[in-house]
């Protein structure tokens, strides 16, 4: 659309919308004003070609009404720069500039109404001047009258000739209208200026009689259009002023202008280059063909404005870069006239560019590097690092997440996965949300994780952390999570915890604490222990040095301070044993150890250490050594040497006895070897038991025999293996004990013999005996039988029977005396009297029937009164006598196969004189027929018996002085009873 | 006691009993048999002068036994042990037990017959003497507690003076208790009593 087609349209439509006095035509107005802005007419041109319509109005149609006229032109202007202002709106999007505010200004100015109309009756003078019009200067209608004067009174006094020239100049000459700009003062004082436009009414003879116009406030207009001015001045002083070269060019390449930055830029002189061409600027002919043919197509092709790169020569010939930045220019028919275009000096830019493109390529690999860093450590840290949008999707996340998701330790997310469809938890949904809702990050230590996939992966713990990321505005975008995998930390930790426990208890139960003195500011730790050891509250705990010192034992505490002081200065640890006397009296002993740790310049800074409560363990020590001295003691008092002989035979170590004399002193054996010091058999038969145990691991006993002293010692040695394959013999002097077994032995065998041989000689004498009663039966026959014959002579043969009786009687005495010789040949053993302690008697008795006690299972019981006095007596001969009586019994009772016998053996004193001795036995007792016989020779209930053993007892016994008897029992059994004469009281 | 002595025969043998009763009685000895020392005792009558043979061997008590139980008594009594088999040590005891005598079988008759005649001697002799003592103890427990203090004054040889001074009392009175101490004991003199007292002081100390 052209201006004039614009104009023709505009009048068209206000012809017709004042004709049909209608407010508005919908629509219309506004249409033609986007089409005005679609044809790219300027809003200035817009403006002027609303104005130049109504005044054509105004004088094509004079028989128009004011009102009619003044609404419809009114509405006409507002609504047509409305439509072409959406258009531009909507074209450019670009912010309203000050002449759009104008505009808008402007519109609003004639939307509320700022045009007044008036109607001079030339003849009548009457000035009918719009109400719209008064209003618009401030007034009511009633204020200003209706008359010339008045009017003129509101025209400003500088326009009023003005004015009034030309008012008169219209009604003077043939136009019909006019027009012409006044100020007009509103009431309050300002000017405002109006466009006056009229029109001339005249009658039939040309005489003007009327005048109609119309007042438009052009305030605004006025402003804009010096705005416009202004702004075209300010524009064109900026062309002038910036710092870019602005040249327009024809299409032929002819400089039709060129500020003045270009001239400076290219060094010619103001305005030298009009006219000339643009193409001298390109260095080289290649150029100019790049520059045109870039500039034809351009043309050519109505191709959108590119900024084109390219050098340009100053008149000196100094080549530079520059960018052209351009647009078409375009005439009124929006056809291509010629090229705007913005020049600049690249070259600093260049180098810019060239500083910037190093930097950023520097950037890039720094970025790139970094980038490859951040992934290294992305992927490679062990923190699992997700990321997540503000909703909890889940964007991305590191290996160490994915790596652990599929070890089934944390929940597993695909991108684009809500975090809450995967891992419901209310809770932590409310903690997701708290920290985008406060922007401050949230962090939880040890918190433990269930796979509830996989129940067998047991409890993880994971420090984790959300923490917000915001984008450029503050508000949170995303959030960052975090987890770190604390497991065998916890359990570590767990680990830490219960091994602090145990060695809180381990030191409870060593009674062992540990302390720390920092002594630059004096403070001192204590481990609880300590407070334990010392009875010391832990709120009264008031620890120092001197504090320490006043329960030490008073005789202890030089040596402990000095032993501080010591370390402190020297060597820097100690090690002492002390007592401590607490407040409640209470005495301990304490071991303390500690460490002394030096600064720089050798000045103790601080000690730490450990006291152990050893009260208990000082006891123990002190028991131990006491029994050890005990025991060393003990050894030393047993009568047995000890010999520590090693595998060679060497004599290593000597434990002396008490009684015995080692052969030879120890000074000439130690160290030797036994068969270097031991006459050869022995020394052999040493070394063969040696061997012996060595071999077997038992124990070997043997004896032998030394001279020590001239004297022969008899002994036992016992040997094994000691430690560390050493040979212990322990030496045992039984030179005594061999003797007594010697005279034991001897005793016995006398015994045995005496008993063989008074068997025999008792034996000898129950023979005797019992040959001697028919003996001196038979002699004391023969005797009376001489008798009688000498005292009768005369009997027959008295001669010859007296000396046969006299044979016979010799006869017998010669058979007596033969077993008188008889029985002396069987000496009995001289009777030893002396003092005899039957118990002792009993005992040695007992000791030889102890074979068989043992092997019928007989109970022995023995009773003695006290104070059984010795008696007179040959013991030997008594000792038969209880032999004899033991035996029988033992005998008896195992002939009887009595299930639990019994042999009973008292000693009494029923009178001063005698001692009673009873041999009892619950066997089968003695069968009453033999009651009365067994004491007779030859008399036994034995199978093989020879019936002599009780003969003799008795004959002892008798011989003694005694009596010896068979006494009655109170249970079945068979007891006997001797007495023997009390010796005068001795004391034993 | 005009019996003649007996010889009383403790012996469980029936042989040796019967032999010697034969030997015995054939020398013209009074014998009386037992064949236990428990039958003796029950039987015997203590007057009876005599003297045993004992046995040394027999059962129940033995002659040794009986040895002393008969030691024991105040009747002296006379006894010979007999045994079959002899040595130092019985004969010694037999003796300690206050056997007269000790005699071994067999033995010579002429020995036996001796020996018992002896003991039987030694029997009579003392009894006699026993007897004797006992009449004199009769007499004396006749006499008044004063008058055997009296006596025993006399027989140190005290005078009347003294003695009386000595217990206080007169001289009549002591003299008074003279005549009437040797009425009772028969005596006509004093040197007799003093004699007689003597003896029998002797007797009891030997008892």
């Amino acid at each position: 659309m052209t201006v004039q087609e614009c104009r023709d349209a505009f009048f068209e439509l206000l012809r017709h919308n004042v004709a049909a006095a209608q407010s508005r035509v919908p629509d219309g107005f506004a249409n033609l004003g986007r089409q005005a802005a679609n044809a790219g007419l300027g809003l200035i041109d817009v403006v002027q070609l609303c104005e130049e319509v109504q005044a054509r109005l105004g004088r094509e149609q004079p028989d128009l009404t004011l009102d009619q006229f003044a609404k419809g032109a009114a509405n006409s202007m507002s609504e047509t720069l409305a439509g072409y202002y959406s258009v531009v709106r909507e074209a450019t999007a670009i912010p309203p500039d000050p002449l759009h505010d104008i505009a808008r200004q402007y519109t609003a100015t004639a939307m509320s109404h700022q045009i007044g109309v008036w109607d001079w009756d030339l003849q009548t003078n009457d000035l009918i001047i719009d109400p719209s019009l008064k209003e618009m200067l401030g007034y009511q209608d009633h204020e200003i009258a209706n008359r010339l004067e008045a009017w003129s009174e509101l025209v400003h006094p500088d326009d009023r000739d003005r004015t009034r020239m030309q008012s008169q100049a219209s009604l003077g000459s043939d136009d019909r209208s006019f027009e012409f700009e006044q100020r007009l003062l509103h009431k309050k004082g300002q000017a405002f200026w109006f466009v006056c436009r009229g029109r001339t009414i005249r009658d039939e003879n040309g005489v003007a009689v009327r005048l109609l116009g119309t007042n438009t406030n052009v305030t605004a207009a006025r402003l804009v259009a010096q705005e416009i001015r202004e702004g075209v001045d300010r524009y064109r002083a900026l062309i002038e002023t910036v710092p870019y070269g602005i040249q327009e060019v024809s299409l032929e390449w002819v400089v039709l202008y060129c500020n003045s930055a270009c001239d400076r830029m290219l060094g010619y002189q103001r305005g030298e280059r009009i006219g000339r061409s643009v193409l001298d600027l390109l260095p080289t002919p290649e150029e100019v063909d790049v520059f045109c043919q870039y500039f034809q197509v351009s043309i050519d092709e109505q191709l959108p404005p590119q900024p084109l790169i390219t050098q340009h020569q100053t008149a000196n010939g100094r080549i530079f870069d520059v960018q052209i930045d351009w647009d078409y220019k375009r005439d009124a028919n929006r056809d291509i006239v010629g090229i705007i275009s913005v020049t600049t000096d690249i070259t600093e830019r260049r180098r810019y560019e060239e500083t910037l493109r190093t930097a950023r390529d520097e950037l890039e690999r720094r970025v790139v590097e970094r980038t490859a860093e951040l992934e290294a450590i992305f992927d490679n840290t062990q923190f699992l690092i997700a990321y997540l949008d503000a909703e909890f999707n889940f964007l991305t996340a590191n290996r160490a997440w994915s790596d652990a998701s599929v070890a089934g330790t944390c929940p597993r997310f695909a991108t684009g996965q809500n975090f809450f469809d995967v891992y419901p938890d209310d809770e932590l949904r409310t903690v997701f949300q708290s920290v985008i809702a406060s922007s401050e990050p949230h962090s939880e230590w040890a918190k433990p994780f269930i796979n509830s996939l996989d129940a067998e992966q047991g409890t993880a713990y994971w420090n984790w952390t959300l923490a917000p990321v915001k984008g450029r505005t503050g508000n949170v975008v995303g959030l960052v999570m975090t987890l770190l995998d604390v497991t065998h930390r916890v359990l570590a930790d767990e680990t830490i915890r219960k091994s602090e426990e145990r060695l809180q208890a381990a030191q409870e139960m060593a009674h062992l604490g540990n302390w720390d003195w920092n002594l630059e500011t004096s403070h001192i730790d204590w481990s609880d222990e300590m407070f334990r050891i010392f009875e010391v509250d832990v709120e009264r705990f008031n620890g120092s040095f001197l504090r320490f010192l006043e329960v030490v034992h008073p005789d202890d505490r030089k040596v402990v301070s000095d032993t501080f002081a010591n370390a402190m200065e020297n060597n820097g640890r100690y090690s002492i044993d002390y007592r401590v006397v607490l407040d409640s009296g209470v005495e301990k002993f304490l071991h303390g150890q500690a460490q002394v740790t030096f600064d720089e310049s050798g000045k103790a800074a601080s000690i730490s250490g450990t006291t152990q409560d050893v009260t208990e363990r000082k006891q123990a020590e002190e028991e131990l050594r006491q029994s050890e001295s005990m025991q060393r003691a003990l050894l030393e008092a047993i009568p047995d040497m000890i010999f520590r002989v090693g595998q060679d035979g060497t004599l290593l170590d000597f434990i002396p006895a008490a009684d015995t004399r080692p052969y030879l002193p120890p000074s000439d054996f130690l160290g030797k070897k036994m068969e270097d010091v031991l006459p050869h058999d022995v020394g052999r038969l040493c070394a063969e038991s040696h061997l012996r145990a060595a071999e077997t691991g038992e124990v070997q006993v043997i004896e032998y025999r030394l001279d020590v002293d001239g004297t022969p010692h008899d002994y036992e040695a016992r040997s094994l293996v000691g430690a560390k394959d050493d040979i212990l013999s322990i030496v045992r002097d039984v030179s005594a004990e061999r003797q007594a077994e010697e005279r034991s032995r001897r005793h016995r065998d006398e015994l045995a013999h005496v008993t063989r041989l008074s068997t025999m000689g008792e034996m000898a004498t129950g023979i005797a005996h019992e040959l001697n009663q028919p003996i001196s039966g038979i002699a004391s026959y023969a005797a009376a039988c001489l008798m009688m014959l000498e005292s009768a002579p005369g009997t027959p043969h008295a001669e010859k029977i007296s000396e046969i009786v006299g044979k016979i009687e010799a006869q017998a005495l010669r058979a007596g005396e033969i077993v008188r010789r008889m029985r002396k040949l069987v000496v009995r053993r001289a009777s030893m009297y002396h003092a005899v302690d039957l118990l002792d008697a009993i005992r040695e008795v007992l000791a030889l029937v102890d074979s068989d006690v043992a092997q019928t299972g007989v109970e022995i019981r023995i009773a003695v009164s006290d104070n059984v006095p010795c008696v007179l007596a040959d013991r030997i001969q008594i000792e038969q006598v209880i032999l004899n009586l033991v035996r029988n019994a033992i005998e008896v009772m195992d002939a009887a196969r009595i299930p639990e016998p019994v042999l009973e053996i008292s000693v009494s004193v029923p009178t001063d004189e005698m001692v009673n001795v009873e041999v009892a036995d619950n066997g089968p007792g003695i069968a009453s027929a033999d009651v009365g016989r067994i004491f007779e020779q030859f008399y036994s209930t034995k199978n093989n018996g020879m019936g002599m053993g009780l003969s003799i007892s008795r004959t002892i016994i008798e011989a003694h002085g005694g009596c010896l008897y068979m006494g009655n029992t109170a249970a079945s059994g068979t007891m006997f009873r001797f007495t023997l004469p009390v010796i005068e009281r001795m004391s034993m | 006691m005009t019996e003649d002595p007996t010889v009383f025969v403790v012996d469980d043998d029936q042989i040796i009993r019967d032999s010697l009763a034969t030997l015995l009685s054939t020398a013209k000895i009074r014998t009386e048999m037992y064949s236990d020392a428990l039958e003796f005792l029950d039987r015997f009558d203590p007057e009876r002068a005599g003297c045993l043979l004992l046995d040394v061997r027999m059962p129940g008590m033995s002659g040794l036994e009986l040895q002393r139980h008969l030691s024991k008594m105040e009747v002296p009594m006379t006894t010979i042990i007999l045994t079959g088999h002899a040595d130092v040590s019985m004969a010694v005891g037999a003796m300690k037990t206050g056997a007269a005598d000790f005699i071994e079988k067999p033995f010579r008759a002429d020995d036996l017959i001796r020996r018992v005649r002896q003991a039987m001697g030694q029997n009579i002799e003392a009894r006699r003497i026993w007897n004797r003592k006992r009449e004199l103890q009769g007499r004396v427990d006749t006499l008044t507690p004063r008058e055997k203090t009296v006596l025993a004054l006399i027989i140190e040889g005290n005078p009347t003076k003294t003695i009386a001074s000595q217990l206080g009392t007169s001289f009549n009175t002591v003299r008074n208790q003279r005549t009437s101490i040797m009425r009772k004991m028969d005596t006509e003199s004093v040197v007799d009593l003093v004699r007689i007292m003597t003896a029998f002081g002797e007797q009891a100390e030997k008892n």
